[in-house]
């Protein structure tokens, strides 16, 4: 019973990550309707900015260095958007993003290789990954709980920035009829560039708080972009919430799964999508933005 | 003092040309009626003016700025506004989110939510839900306030009687008195020519991407008038 209550607990804080890494890309595809091929080596780039902010400032907390790394992603994303991604949104052919979001993941990734090699590398973050609450028998690690703490608190944000605020109208209608929405004024890149901006800092977000608890190579973005797939098609294509669920469900899967074979790796978490896939084409929440 | 004056205009989609040559021009406060039959031309034409057809020659003077070559999202600024063909309101927004919406380039003026309330009262209630609990009349007014939700100098309505019962057309047009009233411009695409010439005061018939006939409504003749939209 306890060893459920701790897989269940555990799955759930890993899940809430793998909810943030779906989310940027959830965001994206469905504001822009395109799919965002290097996403990953986002992921992966922000965590060697990490390692190496980290080591430069050392006695920071590397939890102190989510802020400016996604402060500095989101210009990234604004500036990868408006001087290359833009070039294809409106691209009659829906192969042009994926070709050029999959050749600039291809440029991100050697990039990456030559620049920083192939060690093995992760983030430490201090005595905090060895701090533990006890609950009775049960124990909790403190930074899985900070992590599912950051990603509710950043889907409760983004889910307030897309429907109370007007940006966030703007970008809902922008979603669903972009002519229309220029009538009204909203001038359609600034909005993908913003989006872009957005769905970077998060997944600048994911990508330290993952390299926290695993290593990583330059070759890592493809197992993340993978995972943040399967989270929103899981999710249901656009739907926030779903995302998180599917999080949730894929985060489960892979402790339960690594519990009973411990040589899976997030073998289970692909078996978790394909069931998912298999006898609920439509996602958890099978529904489109808020 | 004219506010709109196109001269010239030709359209392109790809290979095809849908406007030859174009010349129309509205006087600041009148209301021009543009009639034709199907495929003549009359969507195109409203969506090169307002900016959301590039491939096109010609002259478009607003307001004193040629405005040819502007985005429709800087058009929009400028103060024009467009109730696009079948209404194409935000599905998932609330009725409030989609007037708001009509508001976004923040220009100020006579219309507010208030307003456009009062003119609709049938929607006034209704601000929560979503569009697709309307009735198509109801759905119409949606998008005739979100166009003027934006202070509009030029209003342009595409068909805003397709598919709604002639009592429901009456009252939709009961409100352009109360838009006329605040010096709005208005270019009105209509399928009915009766109606068309009873509430402009200058019409345009285009056929198969020309204007066949122009001339004051009130003044236009039946056989001219069928001459010119059937080319027969
Ligand atoms: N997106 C498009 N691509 C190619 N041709 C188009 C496109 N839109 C319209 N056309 C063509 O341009 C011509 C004018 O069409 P338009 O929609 O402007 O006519 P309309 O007068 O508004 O007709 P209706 O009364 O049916 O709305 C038609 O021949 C039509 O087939
Ligand atoms: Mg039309």
């Amino acid at each position: 019973m306890m060893v459920w209550l701790d897989l269940f607990i555990n799955g759930i804080c890993l899940g809430g990550l793998y909810g943030v890494l779906g989310v940027g890309l959830a965001l994206v595809t469905g504001v822009m309707r395109f799919i965002n091929i290097s996403h990953g080596e986002f992921i992966v780039l922000a965590a060697f900015v990490g390692v190496f902010a980290s080591a430069a400032l050392p006695g920071v907390n590397p939890l102190w260095l989510l802020i400016p790394v996604a402060a500095l992603f989101f210009l990234v994303g604004y500036g990868v958007q408006a001087l290359l991604f833009n070039k294809v949104v409106t691209a009659p052919d829906f192969l042009a993003p994926i070709l050029l979001t999959f050749g600039f993941s291809i440029v991100l990734q050697n990039l990456m290789f030559e620049v920083f090699g192939t060690n093995v590398r992760s983030l430490t973050a201090g005595g905090l990954a060895r701090q533990s609450i006890e609950i009775g028998k049960l124990s909790i690690g403190v930074l899985p709980l900070i992590t599912l703490g950051l990603a509710i608190l950043f889907f409760v944000a983004l889910q307030l920035l897309i429907s109370r605020t007007g940006f966030g109208r703007a970008i809902r209608a922008t979603a669903d009829n972009r002519d229309v929405a220029r009538l009204m004024g909203v001038k359609p890149t600034r909005m993908f560039n913003i989006t872009m901006g957005l769905a970077l800092s998060l997944a600048a977000v994911a990508g330290l708080l993952l390299a926290m608890r695993a290593t990583f190579t330059p070759f890592s973005g493809l197992a993340s972009l993978l995972v943040a797939f399967e989270v929103i098609v899981i999710g249901g294509f656009g739907s926030f919430w779903g995302a998180l669920l599917g999080g949730f469900l894929l985060g489960l899967a892979q402790l339960i799964g690594l519990h009973f074979d411990p040589d899976a790796g997030i073998f289970y978490v692909h078996v978790a999508f394909f069931a998912v896939v298999l006898f609920r084409p439509q996602g958890l929440m099978g529904i489109r933005l808020p | 003092m004219k506010l709109l004056e196109v001269t010239g205009l030709s359209v392109f989609y790809g290979d095809l040309q849908a406007l030859f040559d174009i010349g129309v021009s509205v006087e600041s406060g009148q209301t021009v009626a543009l009639i034709g039959a199907n495929g003549a031309g009359k969507t195109t034409f409203l969506k090169a003016v307002a900016g959301l057809l590039t491939s096109k020659r010609g002259n478009i003077v607003f307001d004193r700025q040629k405005i040819g070559g502007y985005a429709a999202e800087r058009i929009a600024h400028l103060g024009m506004a467009l109730v696009p063909e079948g209404r194409l309101l935000f599905q998932n927004m609330t009725i409030e989110e989609n007037l708001i919406m009509g508001g976004y380039t923040g220009r100020k003026g006579y219309w507010t939510l208030a307003k456009i309330y009062d003119l609709f009262p049938s929607i006034a209630s209704r601000g929560r839900e979503m569009p697709f609990v309307l009735s198509g009349g109801e759905q119409q007014m949606v998008a005739i306030g979100r166009a003027l939700m934006a202070n509009p100098r030029l209003l342009l309505a595409d068909e805003i009687s397709q598919g709604l019962a002639p009592v429901v057309v009456d009252q939709i047009y009961k409100s352009f008195p109360a838009i006329r009233a605040e010096g709005t411009s208005i270019i009105i695409v209509e399928q009915e020519v009766k109606r068309a010439a009873a509430v402009s005061d200058y019409t345009y018939c285009l056929l198969k991407g020309r204007v066949t006939l122009a001339g004051r409504s009130e003044a236009l003749g039946f056989d001219a008038l069928s001459h010119a939209y059937f080319g027969t």
